[in-house]
């Protein structure tokens, strides 16, 4: 049977965004009007968040990964989009949060100048997010963490008249720039060894299933390695997860995020602490669980020498204690903060830190349900995270417009003028702290499960010591609201907006909807994600399956 | 063996003065020095690329390190600072430098003597194999990209979406840098004798600049056949306007009402060429009725539709690499000259708009 | 004897970029100047650039090895040669796009510290930090 074309639904999400924002300067020519825009942007928001609507019920449904091969290139010639489950559920929740920061950009940006150029950014950005979480090809991740990467600066500096914003994008910038080409000479290592750029090809390499030879004749899995595999894995390895721990903002790699989230315009706020932050631990999820997975070669997982833990424990240690360094420091740090951007982005140093302590119990050795309870949990707080943070940014971003502080003194009482706003941040709060009846309840405490289930108890210990320390920091948020002292502004001289209002409402209610739901989407959503993601033969199988099927229907087979 | 051996003394000739352009360009203070230094390491790298057999990168790289990076950090130093405010001994300095030096040629010795086998290795790996095999190929169309010039087909079809994010990324650079100068609006009158170089320089920059945009356009159209390509092609022209911008001012172009808007929109349709190149015979197929992928160039597996590769007298048309280049050359271009005019607006003017003033959330 | 020799020379030029890398890293990290650090930065690029190039270099037995371009008819007997000869396009290919990004990036650097340049009226990154306080 010849192969048939899929959907080229499946490969567009990215580039038509990108399509789109390139077309946005020559609107500027003729139409003036910022309805035009704000509208062009929510289109193209729909349309992203309906193919990934479409990819994820595909990729559940079919229970395996949907391969995108471009250009109708055979693996591995071409680019190929791969989107497993956990790609898939990342790339729902990028684009469902980046359609709500979308909307509320419309409100956002009135009497701001460069609209235009600030939605061609933001479209850039969900872009560069959605071919991130889509790509199999690690050359292309590259690029993809560049689009996001430079939209990013750019929207950081937006409020270029402010010295900070500008320092902050630089300081974020110069980093940045020299994070990513690290990350290219890491591509490079592993090209040079394992001759491939897709990361099922990688992962079918350090699986060692080359018995998987082609039926005729012939084979595109010569059985060998190009000179050293170990010590360019290992060289690889070390520099991309350094770059993604960059990009994450983990301890010490944070440095850069308490000066560049708070600067940026507060949609944008939202947008980088919920969602691009994500995009580092993601690929560094992909690396660690597809590509060098549990059970891959034998030199990565049994130990160069006696008494010495194979590397990829050495990598999965170094992981969990930034980690957990992160959750605490970030926990510790909130606590101290007078400016309330600047309390947020530590919270998302803290929750960035749960979020690879749950990466890193992957070990070879440990039981694997029990990874994949904490795999699960991983997923879970990252989305719990995504929603819970971006609500705040934007609501606390309405208070701070409309007051003009940043200063949690100065907000105090907020909460009796901008009734809404207010309570939303009390739950989005709630919901970062961990208290039911909201969602974030349940990834800490399956987070604390899976720590015991692991048998690392002193990690469970530490998801609570860390969530008590940021205590302090969620009761500031919440003082800040429920104060009964005079409101910083006359009572009636705001009226919060509908559309703010909106968003607001529906990521409050996501976080309730998402803890009634829970045994549903725990058992059909994180676990199977986490099976798949532990157990990459699915996904290797089904690219293998594409690239025979392919190659056999080119010679008449 | 005698030239071949001469060939690998020139690289290494090339590696360690690199090192020694680079060590100075680092702990120089005078920035225009280290600017000069950075060039002449550039200069090298570009030689070394060439002995590597690898045309393309120094078409690309040659107008790109050695021309508009120095032009840009030349406007960047004018328009700052020139000197580092650092203090280092000379003697720890030079110490450095020569331990460099011992190290690169010790660590070789190593590595040569330990018997890694042959570096570098005498075949090209498998993959590289299949490019090979398979770039211009009629035997086996389905799987050719039908251009004999194996990077431009590795960079617009075998990874044509890498190439269309590329652009994306410096197209966003440029959108975020407009967006940084937003509001900033400056015109002026052209004065003939007032404004830019003498009178000789303009006459001869009138005759060389058409002979520049002449080798860019062929640079850029012959991509698909011999080195070169849309990106190389449009910095090759973008030398043009910057040309024309140091000689004449940049009076000039508010002289021939040439202004950031209309670049910009240059290079949009540029883009936006890019983009329905990349969707053109999906759109076809769709109206046919017939499967196809996405950036797809040639016939593929099941999808039977693809851009011509044969002109009727047997000229290679490259397919639709042809057009990508023209579309990229045209916005690389237009890309620059935005950047360039923003660079050459008055300070004083660009400060009224971008400092101080009221424009944030407080 | 003069495969070692060939050998001893290539590796040079890979050792050159490793420290010239190295050089780049401390030129970005630790110089306090926004422009050094910028220069510095196209030059940890091109080292990683030239880093990639070289992977993909081969030494066809006693001849040159020639670019990745095709010259002649695509019959089989020369596509032979040429696939026995021609060294690695892909990492030419990674590298034009690694050069364009790096441009893109370098160019709004570019921007931004001339910017940094009219709010603090310095690019030294010390000064920078004390005047924000």
């Amino acid at each position: 049977m010849a192969f048939v074309p899929p959907s080229p639904i499946y490969g567009l999400s990215a580039i038509l965004l990108i399509v789109a924002a390139f077309a946005v300067p020559i609107f500027t020519l003729f139409v003036k009007n910022k309805r035009f825009y704000d509208a062009y942007a929510i289109a193209f928001g729909v349309f992203a968040l309906a193919i990934s609507i479409s990819i994820a019920r595909k990729v559940f449904a079919s229970n395996a990964p949907i391969i995108y091969p471009f250009g109708g290139w055979p693996p591995p010639l071409g680019i190929v989009y791969e989107v497993d489950m956990f790609g898939a559920v990342i790339g729902l929740l990028i684009s469902s949060v980046m359609f709500l920061i979308i909307v509320y950009s419309t409100w956002y940006t009135e009497r701001l100048s460069g609209y235009e150029w600030y939605y061609t950014l933001l479209l850039g950005l969900e872009a560069g997010m959605l071919g991130v979480v889509y790509t199999g090809d690690i050359f292309n991740l590259f690029v993809m963490l560049e689009v996001v990467a430079i939209s990013a600066y750019g929207l950081v500096a937006f409020y270029r008249n402010r010295p900070q914003a500008v320092e902050a994008a630089i300081k974020y910038a110069i980093v940045g720039a020299t994070a990513t080409t690290i990350y290219f000479i890491a591509t490079i290592f592993i090209y040079g060894s394992y001759n491939t750029l897709h990361m099922a090809g990688i992962a079918m390499r350090n699986y060692g299933y080359f018995h998987l030879t082609f039926p005729g004749m012939l084979n595109y899995l010569p059985g060998v390695f190009y000179g050293n595999m170990l010590i360019s894995a290992c060289i690889a390895l070390a520099l991309s997860l350094w770059v993604f721990t960059f990009k994450a903002a983990v301890f010490p790699n944070h440095f850069w995020l308490p000066d560049a989230h708070p600067e940026a315009p507060a949609p944008v706020s939202a947008a980088l602490s919920g969602l691009v932050v994500k995009v580092g631990a993601y690929a560094s999820a992909r690396f660690m669980y597809t590509m060098f997975g549990l059970g891959s070669t034998e030199l990565l997982n049994h130990g160069i020498a006696h008494g010495v833990p194979p590397p990829r424990t050495m990598f999965m240690i170094a992981l969990g204690v930034m980690g957990a360094l992160s959750a605490v420091i970030g926990a510790i740090m909130m606590g101290i903060q007078r400016d309330v951007k600047r309390l947020l982005a530590y919270s998302t140093v803290n929750h960035i830190g749960f979020i690879y302590m749950a990466m890193a119990v992957g070990v070879q050795g440990a039981p694997r349900a029990a990874i994949a309870l904490a795999l699960a949990a991983m997923v879970f707080h990252m989305i719990n995270h995504s929603v819970g943070k971006s609500l705040l940014f934007m609501s606390t971003g309405a208070m701070i417009k409309h007051v003009g502080s940043r200063d949690l003194d100065k907000l105090v009482g907020i909460g009796k003028v901008m009734p809404v706003a207010g309570a939303t941040t009390v739950i989005g709060a709630l919901n970062l702290l961990g208290v039911p009846p909201f969602a974030g309840f349940l990834s800490k405490y399956l987070l604390y499960q899976a720590f015991l289930a692991v048998g690392m108890p002193y990690l469970a210990v530490l998801v609570v010591v860390a969530s008590a320390l940021s205590l302090l920091g969620y009761a500031k948020l919440i003082y800040m609201v429920v104060s009964s002292k005079p409101a910083p502004v006359a009572p009636g001289s705001i009226k919060e907006s509908p559309v703010v209002c909106g968003v607001l409402i529906v990521l409050a209610i996501a976080t309730v909807a998402l803890f009634a739901a829970y045994p549903f989407v725990l058992k059909h959503v994180f676990v199977v994600t986490a099976q798949h993601l532990i157990d990459p033969r699915i996904y290797i199988s089904k690219y293998y399956e594409v690239m025979a099927w392919m190659w056999s229907s080119l010679y008449g087979g | 063996m005698i030239s071949l051996t001469l060939y690998y003394v020139l690289m290494a000739i090339c590696g360690l003065g690199s090192v020694v352009a680079v060590f100075l360009a680092i702990v120089e203070r005078d920035m225009l020095k280290a600017v000069l230094f950075s060039a002449i390491q550039s200069t090298l790298y570009a030689f070394l690329y060439y002995l590597l057999m690898a045309p393309d990168i120094v078409l690309t790289y040659i107008p790109v390190s050695v021309g508009l990076y120095p032009a840009v950090i030349l406007f960047l130093i004018k328009k700052t600072e020139r000197f580092e405010d650092v203090e280092m001994k000379k003697g720890v300095l030079w110490a450095t430098g020569l331990l460099s030096l011992v190290f690169v040629i010790a660590t070789a010795a190593v590595i040569a003597g330990k018997g890694i086998g042959p570096v570098p290795p005498p075949d090209v790996r498998f993959l590289a194999g299949w490019y090979l095999a398979t770039t211009f190929n009629p035997r086996v169309h389905l799987i050719s990209a039908m251009a004999p010039e194996g990077v431009t087909s590795i960079v617009w079809d075998y990874r044509g979406l890498d190439t269309v994010f590329e652009t994306a990324v410096l197209f966003l650079a440029i959108i975020a840098s407009v967006a940084l100068m937003r509001g900033v609006e400056h015109k002026g009158v052209y004065d003939e004798l007032k404004h830019g170089m003498t009178l000789i320089g303009k006459t001869i920059t009138k005759i060389v600049v058409p002979l520049i945009i002449g080798v860019g356009i062929s640079i850029a159209l012959h991509g698909h056949l011999t080195p070169g390509g849309g990106f190389q092609g449009g910095s090759a022209l973008a030398v043009a306007p910057l040309l024309v911008l140091v000689v004449f001012s940049k009076y000039f172009f508010d002289k021939v009402k040439f202004t950031k808007t209309k670049a910009l929109a240059i290079r949009s349709s540029g883009l936006l060429g890019v983009g329905l190149t990349a969707f053109a015979v999906l759109i076809a197929a769709i109206f046919l009725h017939k499967p196809a992928y996405i950036l797809q160039n040639q016939p593929r597996v099941g999808a039977p539709l693809g851009f011509p590769w044969k002109g009727i007298d047997g000229v290679l048309l490259g397919g639709s690499l042809l057009s990508f280049n023209a579309c990229e050359a045209m916005a690389v271009c237009a890309g620059f000259v935005i950047l360039f005019l923003l660079l050459s607006i008055p300070e004083r003017y660009v400060r009224s708009v971008v400092v101080g003033g009221e424009e944030h959330e407080h | 004897m003069s495969t070692e020799v060939l050998s001893f020379l290539f590796s040079i030029v890979f050792m050159s970029m490793i420290v010239n890398t190295a050089l780049a890293l401390y030129g970005v990290l630790a110089r306090p100047s926004l422009v050094k650090k910028i220069i510095a930065l196209t030059i940890l690029g091109d080292s990683a650039n030239t880093f990639a190039i070289m992977v993909g270099f081969r030494q066809p037995s006693g001849t040159n090895p020639i670019p990745p371009v095709l010259l002649w008819k695509p019959t089989p007997s020369n596509i032979r040669y040429f696939i026995s000869h021609a060294v690695d396009p892909l990492p030419q290919a990674l590298v034009l796009t690694a050069i364009v990004i790096g441009l893109a990036v370098t160019l709004f650097l570019v921007f931004l510290t001339i910017q940094i340049y009219r709010q603090y009226g310095t690019t030294d990154v010390r000064k920078v930090a004390k005047l924000r306080g």
